[in-house]
């Protein structure tokens, strides 16, 4: 209101300015108006009333009087209106002016406040009556000029002007809004100018504080995701964020406000049209109001999923007057939401509908969860399944199975595997399935459950089995009854022939197309089989034709044809169909069974013998004439009677039989009695036998019976004659015979039999005479039987040999005789065998021996000759050599006297009386004989008497001695040899007879024993002089020894005869000859001197053995101390050292640079220290370990080890210059990593030695020595005095400070040691300021 | 899981222990750190008997274990801990002077988790124990419980 511009103020107090301005008009129009009226009213209405004169005159005087006085009442009113008008309106703008919180001013055109309300006056800080009257200057000072001049700007041009003016009021900063404007008076013309001051201090900081707080929110809400908008009531967007306003397809905030989403392009009516309706619902139920997902399409295209909310929007009274929305983009999470719903959704659509049953299986085997199907192929219910393992459900025998499966799962052998196996059903039943099992494990790879999936596939079971017999079936049906299909076009032309044509015809289906079919039917019923084909092709009828085809084999078989019609799907007729199937075999059976039939009936009646044929009741079917009259039937109709009416008599074991052959038995008697209703005695033959059906069963019984009652008895008559006679021959004692003319047997005896080795009735079955005769008395058999049946001779009775049924042969003494017919004929021969074979074998075997003996004789080495009556009558061959005779004669003839020597000739004589008198053989006796050439010959001379053709003669045997004596007394001598050596040896020698126990030794034996030298000796005693357990292993040994010829050898303690106990060895050699110990022989040698040795070695063996045990036991003992004592540094000595350094390195770090220099550097030095102390311990740890280290060796390759050594011992290239020269390193056999060890502390000893040269030189190389090969490292370092090369390798032992070069002091050591153990050895030369060689050998491999 | 002990150091000796504080202030490891200092008690705390009865349930992140223990040693203390099927998964480092053969295959044997050889040089200790503190209560997640 303070901005409107003066010129078209509404106020009061300008209107009533200007009605003001009018006032002296309307005070003149009123005048003029009502003066203008008077003088018309009344001009008027004096001439209407026409007074007469005077009154007339009067009445004009009058009318001008009254004139003056009523105008002037016009006039004072309408005066006095306006005037309070006026002062109404002065009133109202003072009152105004100072009720405002405004300053209100107004000052005239020279500067002087006309007015000042109280606000100005506070402002000015004096009272009003001070300032108003006054001028600028005067209230303000100097500083007013100013004002002036921007109000004198304003009065000049009558514009007035708008600011903001700082003032300090009250001593403080306030900002005042100054509006300034002309006071026009009534000409128009400023007459003065009004300024009103308003304190805007406050307002200007609210609104700052609203600017910021706007640009904040602005801020803020173009940062966050989320899409902010807010409406007012009529859904009229009053602001957005940057988001909603991009996703709406505008480029600021801006373009949005003012519109409806109905006016925003991007959305579409429906969608704007629900946002609307949302935002009224919200306004409507002052409720917020979410809506879940929808989907907005982008201005750029793109789509987004949202999630609106949507609040009511208050004002301070709470009324509700728009919406304030937000919404945030869910598209991503929706996304993977949806992907994920899609997903398990899809799985568990998959676990639940799948068409397999799916399953969790626990490890323990229990159901954790199961689709219905699964519970469903298992028959039980879900809850049931899930409290059920699948070890109880599974088949038995499927179960081992399974579980074995389970097992490789389990143990991550196979990822899964599948098994066709069986549930047991709830009800009972059992169910195939194939199962699949996977296991589901854990990201750590522990097993979690099994998958299990099943299929049914009982069905598939079922199906297979079916197929199987299906198959089967069919296989069988179509090698039996070939079928051939056909089809035909409506000309009934064949159109198609299945293979099966051929099969049945033999011609090939191309061949029988068309009409060619016709071919191969016969001709009788071609016209007849093509003229029914035509009638029912014509009529469009099946039909079924029999005719008769040729067959492949040419013959003809009986068809059965079944044509059918066929017709295509409009009705249309297409032809025919048929098949062939070959019925021949039925036609032919069925003729063959008619025919048979009436055969059969035929042959039953007439049967000869009796033949019934009986149904199941035993009811008659038909019966043999024979049997009608064998059982006077002829006057009874058999038809349907049962055999049991009619022969009441019929005793319970024949219906036995007759059930018995119901049963389907066959049973019959050769002979039985029947006795007869009317008391006669039948004798009958019968038979029964089922017959069967088509199918098989038994259909009833055919009955044979024959009457033999005649043929019984006649038969037991003459039985009873031949059994008198036969038993006569049977029971002879010599084999009886009766053979034909053509040699066959035709009746044998049990004794003939027996001779042959064959049964009777083998014998009886067509052999012959010639097949039980030995081949090589076949041609004198044939020729004496001939001669007997040409009646030349009476008998033959030659000796011949059987060859017996088992090939062995009989000596057997025949006599043929060839009795005669009255007509003089032979029917048979009679022969009559007598068993020899034992006479035969006598006299073979006498033959045999005598023959063996001869031999005997003749090849005898020793001499043989047979003296009858004191006479040579007989010598062998041996005895002509002894003698030196020529030939036996000349020794026939001689006496022994002729063949001894003269001195003999007395014990000579003496022995012929007394063996003349006694009769008894002569013991073998030692004499000499006589040769012819005189010589004397040693011989063992036996005498046996012996008959000679009736007369007593000696029989004398000589065997000659040379030879043994000669060898005895080369034995003799060895014997003496051996003795000799023997007691020299302190060896006896012994033996005996086991089966005497008598024996001898000899005389060192003896000795031994300490027993006078006897040559006879016994077991018994050689054994009583040991005892105790020597006894009894002795007495096993020998026992031994003489049973089955074991050798032995064995140290005995033997209590000698003079009482001194003695320690012998004693070993023994049965003599085994002929698998019979013949002699055991043995030594026994005197070993107490030895074994006194031996006991002595022993004890100090003993003694060695433990005094090396105690002193093993020592090391081990110092060993594991010293390991535990090193094991102790190596944790107990490392710890403090650890400490020192850490505890030194904490204070350094703490402290550092508080510590004066000297003292950091101290420290530096105990952390220094300490490390040096850690390397000392781990050096002497690792040296300490080798000692405790086995070699592990192998070939090594120097070369490449040396070459690897050096790469890991050279510094870095650029920092020094070492020349390295390797020659030939040959390999070696030691333990790699010890060996790397040598090679590396060696080559960085060289290294850091060299520290100082440049170039450092360092070579490697190896020469050949007598202690193998010499490997060396040389440098051109520091080198060191050979005085103490000595102490080169000792443990801590340093050539050179620590402050030239580092070291601990234990390489070289180490080195050594390592060397040493190889077998090899180290040593060094050198000399100071020029460089160091170290050698090492390795020692010889092997 | 939550346990208000997530590292359990069994040693005994006091300079060790002050040591391996030192390095996890120093390397801003704020877990909590038990301290036994001697197998027995160890196997007490693990297994809460003893004075350590009443102790609130829960295992350790992991077990720092010194070989050389009193009373029970670090290797019969690592065969309980890792014999007893409740608190075989807690991870479990052996932390000595020694590195004997014998004593890191029978600790392998045993199914420790790691073994250190404590270096005599400080900081490579201290880089131990930092690398030991980070990989086990960092990265190494617990198992579940």
């Amino acid at each position: 209101m303070l901005t409107a511009r003066p010129q078209d103020s509404p106020s009061a107090v300008f209107r009533t300015g200007t009605t003001l301005r009018d006032t002296p008009v309307r005070i003149a129009a009123a005048y003029v108006t009502f003066g203008v009226l008077w003088i018309w009213l009344s001009d008027t209405a004096l001439a209407w009333l026409k007074l007469p004169g005077d009154l007339g005159y009067w009445a004009a005087t009058g009318k001008g009087t009254a004139f003056v006085l009523l105008s002037a009442a016009v006039v004072f009113l309408t005066a006095r209106r306006e005037v309070r008008a006026l002062l109404h309106a002065a009133c109202l703008l003072d009152a105004v002016a100072k009720a405002t919180t405004d300053a209100v001013v107004v000052k005239d055109a020279a500067g002087r406040y006309l007015f000042c309300n109280a606000a100005a006056a506070q402002i000015v800080g004096r009272p009003v009556a001070e300032i108003v009257g006054r001028d600028q200057v005067a209230v303000f000072g100097a500083a007013g000029g100013r004002m002036t001049e921007r109000d004198q700007r304003i009065m000049q041009s009558g514009v007035g002007e708008e600011y903001e003016e700082p003032l300090t009021v009250g001593g403080r900063e306030r900002t005042y809004h100054v509006v300034k404007a002309p006071y026009l008076d009534a000409r128009g013309s400023v007459a003065a100018m009004v300024g009103v001051y308003r304190d805007v201090t406050e307002r200007n900081r609210a609104e700052a504080e609203v600017r910021h707080a706007r640009l904040m929110l602005r801020l803020v809400l173009d940062t966050v995701p989320q899409g902010v908008f807010w409406k007012d009531a009529q859904s009229r967007h009053l602001g957005c964020n940057a988001v909603v306003a991009r996703a709406l397809g505008f480029d600021s905030p801006e373009q949005l406000v003012g519109r409806t989403d109905a006016e925003i392009p991007s959305l579409g009516p429906g969608q704007a049209a629900r946002y609307m309706r949302d935002d009224q619902e919200v306004i409507r139920t002052g409720t917020a109001r979410l809506r879940g997902r929808e989907q907005l399409t982008r201005a750029d295209g793109s789509t987004v999923w949202l999630e609106t909310h949507k609040l009511p929007l208050r004002d301070d009274t709470g009324r509700v007057v728009g919406v304030i929305g937000t919404w945030e983009d869910v598209t991503e999470r929706r996304q993977t939401e949806e992907a994920l719903r899609e997903s398990e959704g899809q799985f568990r659509a998959t676990f639940e509908q799948a068409a397999v049953g799916m399953a969790h299986v626990g490890l323990d085997g229990r159901f954790v969860r199961a689709n219905e199907r699964f519970a469903a192929i298992t028959g039980l219910t879900r809850e049931e399944l899930l409290a059920a393992t699948f070890q109880g459900i599974t088949h038995p025998d499927d179960l081992a199975a399974d579980l074995s499966l389970v097992g490789r799962l389990l143990a991550g052998e196979v990822p899964f595997y599948s098994l066709e196996k069986r549930y047991l059903q709830k009800g009972g039943g059992v169910v195939w399935v194939n199962l699949t099992v996977s296991l589901r494990r854990d990201e750590r790879g522990e097993p979690i459950y099994f998958i299990s999936v099943v299929e049914d596939i009982t069905a598939r079971k079922w199906t297979e089995a079916a197929l199987r017999d299906s198959e089967r079936r069919f296989r069988a049906t179509a090698a039996a009854a070939p079928v051939a299909f056909w089809e035909t076009d409506p000309d009934m032309l064949c159109t198609f022939l299945s293979c099966g044509w051929q099969e049945l015809t033999g011609q090939d289906p191309a061949d029988g197309l068309g009409l060619g079919w016709l071919a191969m039917t016969h001709s009788d019923d071609a016209a007849a089989a093509e003229a029914a084909f035509r009638a029912a092709n014509d009529r469009r009828q099946a039909v079924d034709i029999d005719y008769r085809v040729r067959r492949a084999d040419g013959r003809y078989a009986w068809v059965v044809d079944r044509a059918r019609p066929r017709f295509g799907p409009a009705g249309e007729f297409l032809g025919m169909v048929g098949a062939v199937i070959d019925i021949d075999a039925r036609k032919q059976a069925v003729a063959a069974l008619r025919a048979s039939e009436g055969r059969l009936r035929l042959f039953v009646e007439h049967a000869p013998a009796a033949l019934a044929m009986f149904d199941r009741d035993m009811r008659y079917l038909v019966a043999s004439r024979r049997w009608i009259s064998d059982y006077r039937l002829q006057d009874t109709d058999l038809t349907g009677r049962s055999h049991y009416d009619l022969f009441p008599e019929i005793p319970d074991e024949w219906r036995a039989v007759h059930a018995r052959g119901l049963a389907g038995e066959v049973v019959r008697a050769d002979r039985d009695s029947f006795r007869r209703a009317d008391g006669s005695v039948q004798w009958l033959r019968w038979e029964v036998r089922p017959w069967h059906d088509a199918a098989w069963a038994v259909a009833g019984i055919v009955m044979f019976a024959d009457d033999i009652t005649a043929g019984v008895e006649a038969e037991a008559a003459l039985r009873e004659s031949e059994e008198r006679v036969r038993a006569t021959f049977e029971q002879a004692a010599v084999g009886i015979a009766h053979i034909d003319p053509a040699g066959r047997f035709v009746w044998v005896n049990e004794r003939y039999a027996a001779l042959t080795g064959y049964t009777r009735a083998e014998l009886v079955a067509g052999l012959t005479l010639d097949a039980v005769t030995h081949p090589d008395d076949r041609p004198r058999d044939a020729e004496g039987i001939a001669r007997l049946t040409a009646g030349e001779t009476q008998a033959y009775a030659p000796e011949k040999r059987f060859v017996r049924k088992d090939g062995s042969l009989c000596w057997v003494q025949v006599t043929v005789s060839a009795p005669r017919l009255p007509d003089g004929r032979v029917v048979h021969l009679i022969g009559v065998a007598q068993d020899i074979t034992d006479r035969k074998r006598a006299e073979a075997a006498l033959r045999e021996s005598e023959e063996r003996f001869r031999n005997l004789v003749e090849f005898l080495p020793d001499a043989v000759f047979l003296n009858v009556g004191g006479r040579v009558a007989f010598c062998n061959p041996a005895c002509v050599r002894l003698f030196g005779a020529a030939d036996a004669t000349d020794l026939i003839g001689k006496t022994p006297f002729d063949l001894h020597p003269p001195e003999w000739h007395d014990i000579l004589r003496r022995r012929v009386t007394s063996q003349e008198a006694t009769g008894e053989p002569v013991p073998g006796i030692e004499e000499e004989v006589l040769r012819l050439d005189g010589r004397r010959v040693p011989v063992y001379v036996a005498a046996l008497p012996v008959m000679d053709r009736g007369v007593r003669a000696l029989l004398v045997v000589l065997h000659d001695l040379t030879e043994r004596k000669r060898a005895e007394a080369q034995l003799h001598q060895q014997e003496l040899m051996i003795r000799e050596a023997g007691e020299l040896a302190h060896v006896g020698g012994w033996g005996f007879d086991p089966a005497t126990g008598r024996g001898d030794w000899t005389e060192e034996t003896a000795r031994i024993h300490t027993l006078p030298p006897a040559a006879e000796a016994s077991v018994a005693e050689g054994l009583s002089f040991y005892a105790g357990e020597d006894r009894a292993r002795i007495e096993a040994a020998v026992a031994a020894a003489a049973a089955d010829g074991t050798p032995y050898d064995l140290e005995l303690r033997l209590t000698a005869a003079d009482g001194l106990e003695k320690w012998v060895r004693t070993i023994c050699r049965p003599i085994v000859d002929g698998g019979r110990v013949v002699r055991v022989r043995g030594s026994i040698q005197d070993i107490t001197d030895r074994k006194r040795t031996e006991e002595e070695i022993r004890a100090l063996n003993a003694d060695l053995e433990r005094r090396v045990r105690d002193r093993t036991a020592e090391l081990v003992a110092a060993n594991a101390e010293l390991e535990s004592f090193s094991y102790s540094v190596s944790h107990d000595l490392r710890s403090p050292i650890r400490h020192i350094t850490g505890f030194a390195a904490i204070v350094l770090e703490a402290c550092g640079p508080q510590l004066p220099p000297e003292n950091h550097g101290h420290l530096e030095q105990v952390v220094k220290a300490a490390r040096r102390m850690g390397q000392l311990v781990d050096d002497l740890l690792k040296f300490s370990r080798l000692g405790r280290r086995s070699l592990c060796r192998q070939a090594v390759d120097t070369g490449r080890l040396v070459d690897d050594c050096l790469r890991e011992v050279l510094p870095n290239p650029a920092g020094r210059r070492i020349e390295t020269r390797v020659g030939d390193l040959p390999a070696c056999f030691g333990d790699p990593g010890l060996l790397r060890q040598v090679w590396i502390n060696l080559l960085s000893n060289a290294v850091k030695y060299t520290g100082r040269r440049d170039p450092a030189v360092i070579q490697v190389g190896a020469t050949a020595t007598p202690d193998g090969v010499a490997y060396f490292v040389q440098d051109n370092g520091a080198g060191f005095d050979m005085r103490y090369a000595h102490k080169l390798f000792g443990v801590f032992q340093r050539l050179h400070r620590a402050e030239e070069f580092e070291g601990t002091g234990i390489g070289l050591a180490l080195v050594q040691r390592i060397v040493h153990q190889h077998g090899g050895r180290a040593w060094a030369e050198a000399e100071p300021g020029k460089g160091a060689t170290f050698w090492f050998t390795l020692g010889r491999p092997g | 899981m939550t346990t208000p002990v997530e590292l359990l150091l069994a040693e005994d000796d006091p300079a060790d222990v002050a040591l391996v504080r030192h390095a996890f202030q120093k390397h801003n490891l704020s877990n909590p750190i038990h301290v036994v200092h001697d197998g027995a008690q160890a196997l007490e705390f693990v297994f809460r008997t003893d004075r350590y009865a009443d102790r609130p349930p829960g295992t350790p992140y992991v077990i720092l274990l010194d070989l050389k223990l009193p009373l029970v040693d670090g290797v019969e203390v690592l065969r309980r801990i890792k014999g007893d099927p409740d608190t075989r998964s807690i991870p479990v480092v052996m932390l000595t002077s020694s590195g004997e053969d014998r004593d890191l295959d029978e600790c392998y044997r045993l199914g420790v988790n790691s073994y250190i050889v404590k270096p005599v040089d400080f900081d490579r200790f201290d880089e131990v124990v930092r690398q030991l503190g980070l990989y086990w209560l960092l990265v190494n997640q617990p198992p579940p419980g």
